[in-house]
């Protein structure tokens, strides 16, 4: 629970795409390896089995062949027996009569035959084809055969295969041979007697039979007899000589059928087939090394078509994961893009249907946004311009009650002289204010119009300061806003002179420094502490005025950075008792450059 | 899709298409055994007698490990010089190992060493010998002790007062060379007094020679070493009525031999298991070639008078059972 718990949780964190590949090849992997290994067990038994029924067929067909063979001399024994032996009376027709049928039946038999004969009871010899003289030292009836026949003189009896030593053998030939005795009943002059009558078969009439007999790669297929000894081995030699080793007496008492057994290490399958008459056993031999590597060849092309088959599903899988996976990653991807607020980002419609249509809808959400916000953006400047305008026309009402004030304050005492100036300043004034509806004026212009000012003010408080305008030639075509010296001059006057007795003065200094234009106002009023200037430029502690235009330190500084940016403003230099310097700081630049910047950002 | 993750894509498809295509077009073969080619240089013009045993052997183990047996003859007499150029023209002709019936003689001994560091040579019945080396693989029975065994069995034969011959031929083959060393030991032990009797290598001449011998009154005991050698010394016993009261003893394995010791030409016979010289030599010449260590069998030897010709033991031995 634990594990698939972490599993899950891991899954959680990788992608949709890993996730499904993992998913998709894990689940093909499980189910062909359980396939793979369900058909391997299969190979293995159906491979076992087949060895099996193969080794019996085999044994089954073997044993016909040999069956056929046995039965062949059989019936060369009945043969000599029934239609020979039985016809003849050997005292009245002589063996001569006999050695000439038994001739007839060797050469049709010739082929699987080494000799046939025919022995008294006493092993004296009666007749045999090909060879008829035996050999001097030979004593038939001390013969395991003669003997055997004798003890069951009913029976067929088969002997282990061993060098035929019975006649003389002019070119030194020697056969191994297979013996058939038999006990036989004998006419001799009208009386039966008994005798034994030998069939030799050439060995290699069985060897024919059981050499080439397939049973696997290192299988073979060997005869014991009742007692273990050895018929017929295609090693029989190198077991006579102690070179090979084979397990032949324990397994002549193996019952028929299959068995399993391990000799010398090494690990058998032995099919065991009894030969009718003889009492012999065909032992078929079938290393399991054989079966298994018939199986294992096959079992390894199982787990190798298995392999493959993975690797294809992996390859597929991680395919079709990609394909679905990926229209989904772009999705998010472009999600992204919207959130870094990149509204014009455009969302690739791909994949299937549902995600199809989810992307169409991002995008449509994603293109309303951006509409919404560019309309916000529009009615946000359309705003600040109206604020722009409201500050600018702040100003006039101001000032023209303050100055019609003074007039009026005039005209009462009879000071015509003095308000005609004031007028004839005004109109300027008024003149320059308006400046065809523009925001931006030339220094030269913002400097008169201060002038005018000055003059007005000068009037109105009665000489009690000076005041003087510098202002390099350089820079009196330079652009600035209107009206953004005079605030600053007023504040000079109110704030700075209007308590004085006298001996005021008001500094007004227009000069390049690197690239900008520097408009200094200074005045030798009482000045600020330090704590008046913080409070001055943070805009907390602004002195409340109670006169003047309204058009405060702030206003001009709004008024600068809006149109020209941050890195414009105003600076405040001041010491009490000392004065106060008011330095505007704004770009050195035309009017026609600084309308198209204005309009840029109004 | 990344690049790398196509290109994995694109690799494993690569890979899973030709594995398809591999087990599909491809049949399944089994894997095919190497087939070695091994030469067998004999003693003699024609593998006779002995070497037609060994020679019987060894194609029964190259039937069963896949060998390709070249026999060749390296002549009679024996030439050392010719046994040298046998090697290296076999080693030319691209044999895998060199199976050798080796005349004793330094020069071979040598070009076998040499041969040996490249491909695996055994030395088939007779052997080159050098002391305190055993380098070289040898397949062969124990001769000296197989010439003991005859020495013994002719001490117990008869009355041997008239003393022993020992024909001296073929002692260039180590085998000869220890069996005759092994009889003559034995007898030499027991007293018996022995004459040596050397015939040379021309065949023709040893009928001659063997008629001289068995001539003399004082020649009641033979003993031959070698088939053909002991054949023909059967074979002027047989011609010859007078010599039936001179016993032969020898040690060789024809069917000659064996119809001479059946009808009482020929006394005892000494016999190996030739056939499983053959066969093994092969086996381990096949072992090395496979880098594997090579068996030492033990290799049979009886001795066999007519009386014990057929029991199923001598029977298999004198007679074997080639498939």
């Amino acid at each position: 629970m634990r594990l698939w718990k972490k599993i899950k949780k891991s899954l959680q964190r990788r992608s949709l795409q890993f996730t499904l590949s993992l998913t998709f090849t894990a689940v093909s992997v499980v189910v062909l390896i359980v396939v793979a290994m369900g058909y391997s067990g299969r190979f293995i038994n159906s491979a076992e089995k087949m060895a099996i029924n193969n080794n019996k067929n085999v044994l089954n067909q073997m044993n016909q062949n040999l069956d056929n063979y046995l039965h062949n001399m059989m019936n060369i024994s009945n043969a000599m027996y029934y239609s020979i032996i039985k016809n003849t009376d050997f005292e009245k027709d002589g063996a001569s009569k006999v050695t000439e049928q038994m001739k007839l039946l060797y050469d049709e038999n010739a082929s699987s035959l080494v000799s046939i004969s025919i022995f008294s009871d006493d092993g004296k010899i009666i007749a045999a084809q090909p060879l008829s003289r035996l050999k001097p030292s030979v004593e038939p009836a001390e013969e395991e055969w003669f003997i055997r026949a004798n003890e069951k003189i009913e029976n067929l009896h088969f002997s282990t295969p061993h060098v035929e030593n019975l006649f003389v053998n002019s070119d030194n030939i020697y056969h191994w041979v297979v013996s058939l005795s038999r006990s036989v009943e004998m006419t001799r002059a009208g009386t039966i007697v008994h005798g034994v009558v030998l069939v030799d078969m050439n060995f290699t009439g069985i060897e024919q039979i059981c050499k080439n007999v397939d049973l696997g790669e290192s299988g073979y297929v060997y005869i014991v007899d009742s007692n273990g000894e050895l018929i017929y081995h295609p090693n029989q030699q190198l077991i006579y000589a102690g070179v090979f080793h084979e397990n032949h007496k324990k397994a002549a008492v193996y019952s028929e059928g299959s068995h399993m057994e391990t000799f010398e290490g090494q690990e058998r399958q032995i099919t065991v087939k009894t030969v009718g008459y003889t009492g012999w056993k065909l032992i078929g031999v079938s290393p399991t090394s054989d079966i298994t590597s018939a199986y294992t060849q096959n079992s390894q092309f199982l787990w190798l078509v298995a392999i493959f088959a993975i690797l294809t599903l992996v390859t597929v899988n991680m395919f079709v994961s990609s394909r679905v996976a990926n229209p989904i990653k772009q999705l998010e991807r472009s999600v992204r893009e919207l959130e870094r607020n990149n509204l014009d980002a455009r969302i690739p419609q791909s994949g299937t249907y549902e995600i199809r249509h989810l992307a169409k809808t991002l995008q449509s959400m994603a293109d309303n946004m951006r509409q919404l916000m560019d309309d916000i953006v529009i009615e946000q400047e359309s705003k600040r311009k109206s604020e722009m305008d409201a500050l600018q026309s702040q100003i006039n009402p101001h000032f023209l009650y303050n100055t019609l004030d003074s007039i009026v304050w005039m005209i009462e005492n009879e000071r015509y002289d003095g308000a005609i100036t004031m007028v004839t300043a005004l109109a300027r004034l008024f003149r320059i204010s308006l400046s065809k509806g523009k925001n931006i004026i030339t220094v030269e212009q913002e400097l008169q119009h201060v002038e005018n000012y000055l003059i007005i003010q000068k009037v109105r408080y009665k000489n009690k300061f000076i005041y003087n305008i510098e202002a390099e030639k350089s820079v009196l075509h330079c652009a600035v806003i209107k009206l953004s010296v005079q605030p600053l001059v007023e504040n000079s006057i109110y704030h700075g002179l209007e308590f004085m007795d006298g001996d005021g003065e008001i500094s007004i200094r227009a000069y390049q420094r690197d690239t900008n234009l520097v408009i200094e106002v200074e005045d030798n009023g009482p000045g600020m502490t330090k704590e008046q200037i913080k409070a001055l430029v943070n805009g907390s502690g602004e002195p409340k005025r109670t006169r003047g235009s309204g058009i405060g330190f702030h206003n001009v500084e709004e008024r600068i950075q809006l149109y020209f940016g941050n890195a414009y403003g105003l600076e405040v230099e001041s010491e009490p008792d000392e004065g106060t310097l008011v330095r505007a700081r704004l770009p050195l630049i035309s009017v026609e450059e600084a309308e198209k910047k204005g309009e840029g950002r109004l | 899709m990344t690049r790398k993750r196509k290109s994995i894509i694109l690799a494993l498809g690569v890979c899973a298409a030709a594995g398809v295509i591999a087990f599909t077009a491809l049949p399944h073969r089994p894997e095919t055994e190497e087939v070695y080619q091994i030469s067998y240089i004999y003693r003699g013009e024609m593998p006779e007698g002995v070497q037609q045993i060994i020679l019987q052997g060894m194609e029964q183990a190259a039937t069963s490990f896949n060998v390709e047996l070249t026999t060749v003859s390296s002549g009679t007499p024996a030439d050392a010089k010719k046994q040298e150029t046998l090697l290296k023209k076999e080693v030319d002709n691209g044999a895998d190992a060199i199976l050798i019936e080796s005349v004793n003689s330094d020069d071979v001994r040598k070009e076998i060493e040499k041969i040996n560091s490249e491909i695996p040579v055994i030395e088939v019945n007779s052997w080159t010998q050098k002391e305190k080396t055993g380098e070289i693989h040898k397949v062969h029975a124990d001769n000296y002790a197989l010439g003991q065994k005859l020495g013994e069995k002719i001490l117990g034969q008869s009355e041997l007062s008239e003393g022993v011959v020992l024909i001296k031929s073929g002692t260039e083959y180590t085998d000869v060379a220890q069996q005759y060393k092994g009889t003559k030991d034995k007898l030499e032990a027991s007293g018996i007094s022995i004459e040596e009797v050397k015939v040379g290598a021309d065949e023709a001449a040893h009928s001659a020679a063997f008629l001289k011998l068995m001539r003399k009154p004082k020649t009641r005991h033979i003993v031959a070493f070698g088939s053909a050698v002991l054949e023909q010394l059967g074979k002027v016993k047989q011609e010859e009525p007078d010599f039936n009261s001179i016993a032969i003893y020898g040690i060789g394995n024809t069917n000659q031999i064996i119809n001479y010791l059946e009808n009482g030409i020929i006394q005892v016979i000494g016999v190996s298991n030739e056939y499983s010289i053959g066969y093994l030599s092969v086996r381990n010449a096949v072992k090395e070639l496979r880098g594997e260590e090579p068996e030492n069998n033990e290799i049979r030897y009886s001795i066999i008078d007519a009386s014990q010709m057929y029991t199923m033991e001598n029977q298999r031995l004198l007679f074997p059972f080639v498939q």
